[in-house]
């Protein structure tokens, strides 16, 4: 158990800087996912944390422990792979053994994790197989298996549910999660996947470009994110995002709604966007579109249309639509729905 | 797998052809040769020869000098082998670690097998040469006495060491090529779970080169086993007191020297069953050991 911080770190590849100064706080106990699109410093930093790259510059503390310069072995932390990284020349018994073995625990206390782990993971029947007689998920559960075994202060997850498939993906998610909080043990897991991010983190950390945008529980994200990174970012299908001029075509804007001086980006999700207001009240935000793309995802379909001056625009109606194919729809939100940015992408208030 | 069929009977053949003749001409016909040789023996006039049945098999096997032949070729191979492999693995796990010029390291260090084995075995006898030799020199005045020509013991090591220098470059590629295909996130894990240098090479990087090493471990007995001809004619000549007489230098011998064509002919036969059932023998149990992931 431990809590980790990373205090202004950086990472440099020659001159090329691939993190550029990162702080964070991490709880002891809680589960923090970073979440950014591939080559944004994630995994850097994670391996970073773990040990696997070394730091240019800044502290990372893990239970107040300065380990800059500590071996891997020694940070007490277990890492999951997103190969899994079994080893294939062992069986699953020696691959969770390894690391006990390594650090000198007595056998007895082996053999006693070793049953106690395979029973939370269900993997009790395949301890004498080699992981290439194992299947994906069960690979995975030994992957976990290995890391658990060890209780580490910290589990670093590297995008682990990736080479599973969508359905299997939703199960592990799920169970990665309970784990998490019967074992109590602080987690960094990193994903590109904000669906992943939003179920299983207490706390999301979006980096982009070696940055951190946002930290913030999924909701705080969803419901104020700082930038329109993370409001495109967070959310499925994306934030419309609409660059506001007074004399915008295809759109209004009610007087009465507060926005920035000059230039601004206005955000609405595609399920905030209605076709007739919920609530009786007039919209204070309303939109044209003529709709180009009708996506039926079962309970919902979305809608893809492009404003008069070409911007497209997507919004969510439950059931099947009754427009179709070149329709002209008038879509619009309530003001507490609308995000308001200033021209630099930050949010407004 | 879906059959392919050839509009054309004739082309199959004609393009299979040339591989079916290199093989007739240069394996099944001199095979063959052997097999018919080693059941005859020729007068001393080399103008008839007589069937004989086993008698020169007979003949080779009661011969105390084929039985010292054969200890001196398991020796030699055996030595030969493993010092090329071992040198081979601690160069390609070196090589690994280099990061700048890495790619020189790696070209320099696979110059040798362009070097004919012949060629090979004049570079080191050049070097240890008693009279002549840079390394001879050295070695004596530094108060060992180095003398191949006469102490037979130095002669093995010699070739053993020309022999050996020669297949480090075959070996080195492999063993790097082995190295790069073990997945990286293997290496981190075992290094997050507390191995680290010996341990984990042994542990984690060696069991998994294992495809690599037993190819090879094949690949470097048949070497010793044939193609080190060269370098034994050259250096020592099988000498002294046929010290370093391999089989395969003892059918040369025999047969293009001493013109015992069916004594050296029966020598081949039981050269080609060696070679068969050493590579069978690899296959069916060393590979059973070995992990292919």
């Amino acid at each position: 158990m431990a809590e980790i911080t990373l205090n202004n770190v950086r990472k440099s590849y020659g001159t090329v800087e691939a993190i550029k100064g990162v702080s964070l706080d991490i709880a002891d106990g809680e589960f923090v996912v970073l979440v950014g699109p591939s080559g944004c410093g994630k995994s850097t930093l994670l391996r970073m944390i773990a040990g696997l790259e070394g730091i240019t510059g800044g502290d990372i503390l893990i239970g107040s422990r300065r380990v800059n310069d500590v071996e891997p072995a020694e940070r007490d932390i277990a890492m999951v792979f997103q190969n899994y990284a079994l080893y294939p020349h062992m069986t699953v018994r020696q691959n969770l053994a390894y690391g006990l073995k390594n650090r000198n625990t007595p056998p007895a206390e082996i053999e006693r994790r070793i049953a106690e782990t395979s029973k939370t993971l269900e993997i009790a029947q395949y301890l004498d197989r080699k992981p290439r007689q194992l299947s994906g998920g069960q690979r995975q559960r030994v992957a976990m298996g290995r890391a658990i075994v060890r209780e580490p202060a910290a589990f670093l997850f590297d995008e682990p549910l990736s080479n599973l498939d969508a359905k299997l993906r939703g199960q592990m998610r799920i169970e990665i999660k309970r784990l998490q909080r019967a074992l109590g043990t602080t987690s960094v897991y990193v994903t590109h996947d904000q669906m992943e991010a939003m179920t299983l983190a207490d706390r999301l950390v979006v980096v982009n470009a070696g940055r951190i945008e946002q930290v913030g529980t999924p909701l705080e994200l969803y419901e104020k994110p700082a930038t329109t990174f993370v409001a495109t970012f967070i959310g499925s299908p994306s934030m419309n995002l609409l660059e506001g001029t007074d004399t915008s075509s295809g759109w209004s804007l009610s007087a009465d709604v507060p926005r920035p001086e000059g230039r601004y980006m206005l955000g609405v999700r595609p399920e905030d966007l209605h076709l007739a207001p919920p609530d009786g009240r007039p919209f204070a935000f309303q939109a044209t579109a003529h709709i180009d793309g009708i996506e039926l995802v079962g309970a919902e379909s979305l809608l893809h249309g492009r404003l008069a001056d070409g911007t497209p625009l997507v919004f969510r109606v439950s059931g099947r639509s009754r427009s179709e194919i070149g329709d002209e729809v008038t879509v619009g939100a309530s003001a507490d729905a609308l995000h308001m940015f200033d021209a630099d992408g930050r949010r407004h208030a | 797998m879906q059959s392919v069929v050839f509009p054309n009977k004739v082309l199959p053949y004609l393009l299979l052809t040339p591989q079916i003749v290199l093989t007739v001409v240069f394996f099944f016909w001199p095979a063959s040769q052997a097999l018919y040789q080693s059941v005859l023996r020729e007068d001393p006039f080399g103008l008839r020869s007589g069937f004989v049945g086993l008698a020169n098999f007979r003949a080779i096997l009661s011969n105390p000098d084929y039985l010292h032949s054969l200890k001196v070729t398991v020796v030699f191979s055996l030595a030969t082998a493993l010092l090329s492999m071992a040198v081979a693995l601690l160069l390609a796990t070196s090589a690994e670690r280099v990061v700048r010029g890495r790619n020189i390291y790696r070209t320099l260090l696979i110059w040798p097998y362009a070097v004919a084995p012949a060629i090979a075995g004049m570079l080191w006898l050049f070097m240890f040469n008693p009279a002549m030799g840079t390394f001879a020199y050295i070695l004596r005045r530094n108060g060992f006495h180095w003398d191949p020509l006469l102490n037979g013991n130095q002669a093995m090591t010699m070739v053993i060491i020309a022999a050996a220098w020669k297949q480090i470059s075959y070996n080195f590629l492999f063993f790097v090529a082995g190295l790069q295909a073990i997945p990286k996130s293997l290496i981190e894990a075992a290094a997050i779970d507390g191995a680290r240098g010996a341990k984990r090479f042994w542990t984690i990087v060696f069991p998994l080169l294992a495809p690599t090493t037993f190819f090879l471990l094949v690949v470097n007995t048949v070497y010793a086993f044939f193609d080190t001809f060269g370098i034994i004619h050259a250096v020592t000549g099988g000498g002294p007191a046929k010290a370093t007489e391999t089989l395969v230098y003892k059918v040369y011998n025999d047969g293009f020297v001493n013109l015992d064509l069916g004594g050296s002919a029966a020598q081949s036969v039981i050269l080609m069953i060696i070679v068969i059932a050493l590579t069978a023998f690899q296959f069916r149990f060393v590979e059973k050991r070995v992990h292919y992931s």
